[in-house]
């Protein structure tokens, strides 16, 4: 009830008591529907159905005169009109054409294989055929279990799933679909491939976009030496990062060792304008108009990018792209000047001479050729082929190749070059430096090393890097990160350390990777696996689950196929001078990591613990099924409650907990997840702050 | 009543609104609950209210960027939103009828003879303002149930100042001619 006068009724009653007094009545009793509540489902809902839109119009570029032009009403109503002939035409087809069962079904998602995936979104499915609603949302199970509302469209062929919470952080999700599924007439699927997309890391996305320019001079932060002079074509290094193929100023093709001193193997003397690596480590060159791939030559051609695809060799010339028989797969939309193709040559970026950039997909027939907008230079695929990130005038742009968005990722006017490690770091050059940067830091590129660069290239392992400078190409490598000059062994400082020195075990770097560690440290790495690299499993991302002082619980996720694994890793941490490094590693793997819910970070304060998962939990489950127990293996009395919105259980303990003293906690297999699987047993040791 | 530091906050918050999708994340937060009351006081219908308050709130997501500030609260713009949506839905399940005639929300508000039956005076007082023409039960419950100010009604519903005393100085008459001995 209001109390207060509201002086503007006063006034307009002035002369009128009885109204006066009525009106101030009628203010301090409001409508009976002034204490309606929105649900919490409705307002989740919307709030993701918001930010879903807001995020997609963030990321969308502004629409081009042209466009603008092209959809007026009238445009829009004779669409219209096609469109309803096309229904027409198509129920025609439908109603007449006998046997209608016989049609394959299948689903696709535009959501599978993406990576960085926002943690509000939704999952939409596509079916060829309209599909009973019933039987397709019992047959639908998404890991982790993820509680989520279904909306059906377009006649029952598109369904959109709206997780009710935001998906957990740096996740993978896999949408299956049993063949419980039907058809409204009851066909079953004939082909459900499982949707599988990862979460972006819990850093937070730079809004505004961070820009780069260093706040102090920075110490040189790598070591570089001048390899050989080099003409236009970009070097390009070998598979296992050992040496670098160079063309020289007048065509001459060698092979660079980098290991001890540089040392070259002539390949041909001259005349080469391109060369690439096959997946096999074959070096592929352009000599003459005569593609020459082992012991294949393609000859009369003009090549300006080559590329490397399942079935083989494809090339691109300034006009189309062909594949190895020379049969043309695609025609470039304008004359490129310059082409990269993704790793698996299904899709290619070209620069056009008009400057735009376009992204072409070669998985489609025919192929689909999308203009992205203005640019100011090629730059690089990340490493699984998800995303491309290109040179504008205000910095770097990339496309989600899945969708052909775009979206600004960085201001930093000025680069000449740019190249993106298997750890997710960009390495950037201007014509006075080169720069650092990991996508989602807000901090912004770091500078490394002051100077002319241009032309950067990672190598796939070691953690070295290519550049050009003058007429000259040299071979650059990461020295230590760390001791920054933080004294306390605790928080960001530690959590730099971490991801400092995970970044470089994802690079494949170990050299790098060893910077972080001292040599207790080594020698406790030195019987463990520093580096994850083929044949066996490799390592797909990393979670920090618990920071203390001195003591990092990271679990690091590997995959081989499309199994994964986890292991958890205990680093040790000590400060030397200032100077973090890491001094000691256990190591212990995660059983049947995916079974259940799993943890994805503790957090511990003095009279609570906070544990997220990354999965909706049962509630019913939680209390007495996620336990903390003393060092003498003593329970020790808290109450659990649980905060579905971020999958959170929070433990609050009777008492502080003792500073110091170990504790271990418990996680049971009582706990369930949303659709019941139970949680793997599981116990993470941690001190009392 | 806003004070200056929130009314500065708020102004800060709609400016990043503008390009920051987070940032109209915290005005949904901040402003859900009111915009769902006064569409639900207006539908008496949950799943219309719901329908009316994502319709809201899209359309200001989708306007955002032409939002002027004028100085007036963002919520006034909100509520402006609010009150043509309402509008355009009951236009459109009505749509024969002008809505400036219409004497109640169909199902919505009680019946004027039952009105007589309701004991409490403050449903009696509510009921008649239901019976209101739509201007002025729109300008009723703004004043009386949101508490906003008049310049700020003035905003949500595109009039002047001066007509919206007016049409709640109407209001108020024919609610007192109506109930006679209330207060």
């Amino acid at each position: 009830m209001r109390t207060r006068r509201d002086p503007e009724l006063d006034q307009l009653f002035e002369h009128e008591p009885e109204l006066k007094e009525l009106a101030q009545l009628m203010r301090a009793r409001p409508h009976p529907a002034a204490q309606a509540e929105p649900s919490p489902t409705f307002r989740i809902a919307l709030k993701q159905r918001l930010m879903r839109e807001a995020w997609e119009r963030a990321s969308q570029p502004a629409v081009p005169w042209y466009r603008r032009l092209l959809a007026p009403q009238p445009l829009a109503m004779a669409g219209a009109t096609v469109g309803a002939l096309l229904i027409v035409f198509t129920v025609f087809v439908f109603v007449t054409t006998p046997g209608g069962t016989n049609n394959t079904v299948t689903v696709r998602s535009e959501l599978n294989n993406a990576r960085t995936v926002s943690l509000v979104t939704s999952i939409p499915l596509t079916f060829t055929q309209p599909m009973d609603t019933g039987s397709v949302q019992t047959a639908v199970t998404i890991v982790p279990a993820t509680q989520a509302t279904y909306q059906w469209q377009d006649n029952n062929k598109k369904l959109t799933i709206t997780p009710v919470h935001d998906l957990a952080p740096n996740t993978q999700y896999v949408v299956k679909i049993a063949s419980s599924a039907k058809t409204q007439d009851g066909q079953a699927l004939t082909n459900a491939p499982p949707v599988q997309f990862v979460t972006r890391p819990p850093s937070p996305t730079p809004t505004p976009t961070p820009t780069s320019q260093p706040t102090s001079t920075p110490v040189p932060l790598i070591t570089a030496r001048d390899i050989a002079p080099s003409g236009n074509p970009a070097s390009r290094w070998s598979t296992d990062g050992t040496k670098l193929y160079v063309v020289g100023p007048s065509g001459q093709l060698a092979a660079w060792s980098i290991q001890g001193q540089p040392a070259s193997t002539p390949i041909q003397p001259d005349g080469v304008t391109l060369v690439a690596v096959g997946p096999d480590g074959t070096a592929t060159y352009v000599r003459n108009g005569q593609i020459s791939y082992g012991s294949v030559t393609i000859q009369n051609v003009q090549p300006i990018a080559l590329g490397f695809g399942q079935s083989g060799l494809v090339f691109a010339t300034a006009s189309d792209v062909q594949s190895s028989d020379q049969h043309k797969l695609a025609s470039l939309s304008e004359q490129a000047t310059g082409v990269e193709f993704s790793t698996t040559a299904d899709r290619l970026v070209y620069r056009g001479g008009s400057g735009n950039i376009h992204l072409v997909d070669l998985t489609v027939h025919p192929a689909r050729d999308t203009a992205l907008g203005p640019s100011t230079g090629l730059g690089d695929w990340s490493p699984d082929g998800a995303r491309y990130a290109y040179l504008t005038e205000a910095g770097i742009s990339v496309v989600d190749t899945s969708t052909a968005s775009t979206s600004k990722l960085l201001d930093f006017p000025g680069l000449t070059g740019l190249a993106w490690s298997r750890g997710n770091q960009l390495l950037l050059t201007t014509s006075s430096g080169l720069y650092l940067y990991t996508p989602g830091d807000p901090g912004g590129a770091k500078k490394q090393a002051d100077g002319d660069f241009r032309q950067p290239s990672w190598a796939p392992a070691g953690g070295h890097f290519s550049f050009k400078r003058g007429t000259d190409v040299w071979v650059g490598r990461m020295a230590a990160q760390s001791g920054t000059g933080t004294a306390a062994v605790s928080g960001a400082g530690q959590d730099q350390l971490v991801n400092a020195f995970m970044a470089a075990r994802m690079n494949l770097s170990a050299d790098q990777a060893g910077t972080y560690l001292d040599a207790a440290g080594k020698d406790a790495f030195s019987s463990l696996t520093l580096i994850y690299s083929a044949p066996g499993p490799s390592l797909a991302r990393y979670y920090v689950l618990l920071n203390q002082p001195n003591r990092v619980v990271v679990r690091l996720v590997l995959t081989k196929g499309t199994n994964q694994s986890a292991v958890d890793e205990t680093l040790i941490i000590k400060s030397f001078g200032g100077r973090l490094m890491i001094d000691g590693v256990n190591e212990r793997p995660r059983a049947s990591f995916g079974a259940g819910p799993e943890i994805l970070r503790v957090t511990v304060a003095s009279d609570q613990i906070q544990v997220s998962f990354d999965s909706d939990l049962d509630q019913s489950t939680v209390q007495g099924s996620i336990s903390i127990k003393g060092a003498n293996g003593q329970a020790v009395s808290s109450q659990a409650s649980y905060d579905a919105r971020g999958k959170t259980v929070t433990l609050q303990v009777a008492g502080p907990l003792a500073s110091g003293e170990k504790f271990d906690l418990v996680v049971s297999n009582g706990l369930k997840d949303y659709d019941g699987r139970q949680a793997v047993p599981y116990d993470l040791q941690f001190v009392g702050p | 009543m806003s004070s200056l530091p929130s009314r500065l906050d708020e102004q800060a918050l709609v400016a990043r609104a503008k390009r920051d999708p987070g940032a109209f994340g915290e005005l949904y937060e901040r402003y859900l609950v009111q915009i769902y009351r006064f569409v639900y006081s207006r539908t008496r219908d949950q799943t219309a209210a719901e329908d009316v308050t994502s319709e809201v709130f899209m359309k200001a997501l989708k306007s955002i960027g032409r939002y002027q500030d004028t100085g007036k609260p963002f919520s006034a713009w909100l509520y402006q939103i609010a009150v043509n949506s309402v509008a355009d839905r009951y236009r459109a399940t009505r749509p024969v009828e002008d809505i400036d005639d219409q004497r109640d929300l169909a199902s919505a508000g009680p019946a004027l003879e039952d009105i007589a039956a309701q004991r409490d005076e403050l449903r009696q007082i509510w009921a008649v303002i239901e019976t209101l023409p739509a201007q002025q039960r729109t300008a009723m419950v703004l004043k009386f149930q949101e508490d906003l100010k008049i310049e700020d009604i003035a905003v949500a519903m595109g009039k002047t100042p001066g007509a919206v005393k007016l049409l709640i100085h109407r209001g108020v008459t024919k609610v007192r001619a109506t109930l006679g001995g209330i207060p």
